[in-house]
């Protein structure tokens, strides 16, 4: 019984360490290059894509932070309670802020600052890989004119994705810029107490 | 010396540890970091003392908080910069003579992991195991290859554990070797002394009681703050723990503890030494009696202690643990050796990914989704599954020029004695390998006496601890009209963020397959020029 269940431990150890070896083999990047090259417009738009999700998230807790913010500041009264509310959305935050409202306040501004700052910069990895799309490939815009004979599906669908990322970092600019400027007022303003 | 001696696995490991971290070391320029600590040094051998001034340039990364009105250099210890200088007393101001020494002290650390376990467990098949996995391991060759306090760091965290385990209870040197190996830590980076000495500390009273005589504690710990007050007055240590946040403290936390396993310890590795030392944290009687594993215990429990410390610094970076690479290349070359005794197929299996692949590290992270893969990293990284000794011999054989190099070829070439060069990044490589004035960067406010002759916008966007625009941006945005008053020339190389930084998330073995920008640089247009 007791060799069984050495025997069944060593192997599953060499099992897993085995699993692990596969996987790296199937991983190995020349391996994935010749599968999917990283030159391949499915390659990019598949980051792109990743991108924009990031992208919203970001910019759905930065927008989140900020409305925190602008509740922070209308409620800075004498009665500083814990709200339920916005316990589960900042517990570390809205736990410290009766403690210490001005240290509460200065931080949230700063992690404000920081959301922001990492979406600006996603922002920026997502300009430089739709302004990095070859400008010969068949699927960048500038290629669309009516001399041109009629496109694959495969491209036109690839078009149709190009565009609506384009669309969605005018879109996320916007937003950013707009929470930019509401950081900004909130920050002149800041905590009267 | 006998052949046999002369062919012994450590020294055959040895060898192999020069070769990865001597050849080719000047491939690439300084990236601004090391340039920082290379431009110090040059004015110690001009001035005698780090001054951030020259004359011509400022040194400065901080919007000039690093210096007084003297402009001595009072931000970060001045022992890298004084081993920098010494190498380029004697080897001239060269990018090799700059990164030499520290090379040397990363050998240094691999033959010092050997004789700490040898020396004192007497398993030789351990120590060389831990030896060939710090040989191996390409993020320690990185940081060991830089004109950084990194393996200096490390050597003398190594150092101090030499000593601790040697009889310094009663004999003078291993005791005056504990002395001067942790005051000199703090001289190599304050951070570094304040995370490793006080849990090493706090860990050896509890796993070692015996061993820590009150007299002789106290004369050491008196001895070593005599070494480090000089510095703490002299550094702006306060000035920069002002910039300390609490509520950053979790994020920190989750940062390092991801490194670690992301790099230094798988987390299989990590899951089994809980497992086995589960006992530990509830008992005394948990506490491994065997003289090995203790030791392991007491490291392991060093680096969890030391992580807790860093991360209430405001800045988590992977290179404030390059000191703990040693410490874990024992840790694991212990766990390597046990599955090797424990199953033969298991322990070569596990060798052969630690030494050679980080697929032990990344893929049961990839399982749980928790791996920091960030945007601008490419198959060809660190961060994707891949055989780093390959990708590091790649880079040693086939360097390609880097953003820095271009940089500063480029101005070699095309600049003309006076030029004036703003920059929004990498001016501080400029300084150290051209004759121009650079400024820019993050020097700070920027007031110059009349419009610069050349300006580089470069892609990346830097900002300060306000989380605002650097200067160096504002200026050129707000100052200059680049496309009235310059000429902008596109440059076939791609815009990299840093170029020789050895912090796996950036250092690019390989270029990219695909540059996400390219270098833009603006030339002042003359008078004639500029006519409509």
């Amino acid at each position: 019984m007791s060799l069984n269940s050495v025997t069944i431990k060593k192997f599953l150890l060499t099992a897993g360490l085995l699993i692990v070896l596969g996987q790296g083999l199937w991983q190995l990047p020349e391996l994935q290059d010749y599968l999917s090259p990283a030159e391949s417009m499915e390659f990019i738009l598949k980051r792109a894509s990743k991108e924009c999700l990031r992208i919203k998230d970001d910019l759905r807790t930065l927008n989140e932070r900020v409305d925190y913010l602008t509740w922070f500041q209308a409620h800075n009264g004498p009665d500083q309670k814990v709200s339920a509310d916005r316990l589960s959305a900042f517990p570390f935050s809205e736990s410290i802020r009766p403690l210490g409202p001005r240290y509460s306040w200065h931080t949230n501004i700063r992690l404000a600052h920081q959301n922001r700052l990492k979406v600006e910069r996603k922002l920026r990895y997502l300009e430089g890989l739709l302004k990095n799309i070859d400008e010969n490939s068949p699927v960048h815009p500038s290629q669309d004119s009516p001399a041109m004979p009629a496109k694959t599906a495969a491209v036109s669908s690839s078009m149709k994705q190009i565009q609506q990322f384009q669309d969605q970092f005018i879109d996320y600019n916007a937003k950013l810029m707009e929470l930019t400027k509401q950081l900004a007022r909130l920050e002149n303003n800041g905590y009267k107490k | 010396m006998r052949v046999d001696r002369l062919f012994s696995p450590i020294m055959i490991i040895l060898a192999l540890a020069a070769f990865l971290l001597l050849f080719g070391l000047d491939n690439r320029p300084f990236w601004q970091d090391e340039a920082e600590t290379a431009g110090l040094a040059k004015n110690i051998l001009t001035y005698g003392v780090p001054r951030a001034y020259d004359g011509l340039n400022i040194i400065s990364q901080e919007q000039g908080r690093e210096y007084d009105a003297d402009f001595l250099w009072r931000w970060s210890p001045w022992l890298q910069i004084y081993v920098a200088a010494a190498a380029f007393r004697l080897g001239g101001l060269t990018t090799f003579a700059g990164r030499l020494p520290f090379a040397l002290m990363g050998l240094a650390c691999i033959f010092l992991v050997y004789q700490l376990v040898r020396r004192n467990f007497g398993d030789r098949t351990w120590a060389l195991c831990a030896a060939t996995l710090l040989t191996c391991s390409v993020p320690f060759l990185l940081y060991a290859r830089q004109c950084r306090y990194y393996s200096l760091g490390a050597l003398f965290t190594l150092m101090s554990l030499y000593a601790f385990k040697e009889d310094w209870q009663s004999k003078f040197r291993p005791a005056l070797l504990l002395c001067l190996s942790v005051g000199f830590l703090f001289y190599t980076n304050y951070l570094l002394f304040f995370s490793y000495v006080m849990p090493a500390l706090l860990v050896g009273i509890w796993l070692y009681p015996r061993e820590f005589p009150l007299k002789r504690t106290t004369i050491i710990t008196l001895a070593t703050l005599i070494i480090i007050v000089p510095g703490l007055l002299l550094f702006r240590i306060q000035e920069q723990s002002n910039i300390m946040n609490l509520i950053v403290i979790p994020n920190n936390l989750e940062n390092y503890f991801r490194d670690l396993i992301q790099y230094v310890i798988p987390l299989p590795i990590v899951v089994y030494l809980l497992w086995r030392w589960r006992r530990v944290f509830w008992t005394r009687a948990g506490i491994p009696g065997e003289s090995g594993e203790k030791f392991i215990l007491f490291l392991g429990v060093i680096i969890v202690g030391n992580i807790i410390f860093l991360s209430l610094a405001p800045q988590s970076e992977h290179r404030y643990l390059v000191h703990l690479y040693p410490l874990c290349a024992i840790i694991v070359g212990w766990v390597i050796l046990r599955a090797w005794r424990y199953d033969k197929i298991s322990g070569v299996l596990l060798a052969f990914l630690l030494f050679f692949t980080n697929w032990l590290y990344l893929i049961p992270m990839d399982w749980l989704q928790i791996t920091n893969r960030p945007n601008h990293t490419n198959r060809q990284m660190l961060t994707y599954p891949n055989l780093p000794l390959r990708l590091f011999l790649a880079e040693l054989f086939s360097p390609y020029p880097d953003v820095n190099r271009n940089f500063i070829r480029f101005f070699q070439t095309q600049a003309r004695p006076g030029d004036l060069i703003l920059t929004t990044y990498g001016d501080l490589p400029l300084q150290f390998y051209t004759p121009f004035q650079v400024i820019g960067g993050l020097q700070g406010k920027l007031s110059p006496s009349r419009p610069p002759d050349w300006v580089v916008s470069r892609y990346e966007m830097r900002y300060n601890r306000d989380y605002q625009l650097q200067d160096a941006e504002k200026f050129i945005r707000e100052k200059l009209s680049l496309t009235a008053d310059y000429q902008a020339i596109i440059l076939p190389w791609e815009d990299e963020p840093f170029g020789n930084r050895a912090d796996p998330y950036y250092h690019r073995f390989v270029p990219a397959a695909r540059s996400l920008a390219q270098v833009v640089i603006y030339k002042k247009l003359t008078p004639r020029q500029n006519v409509p």
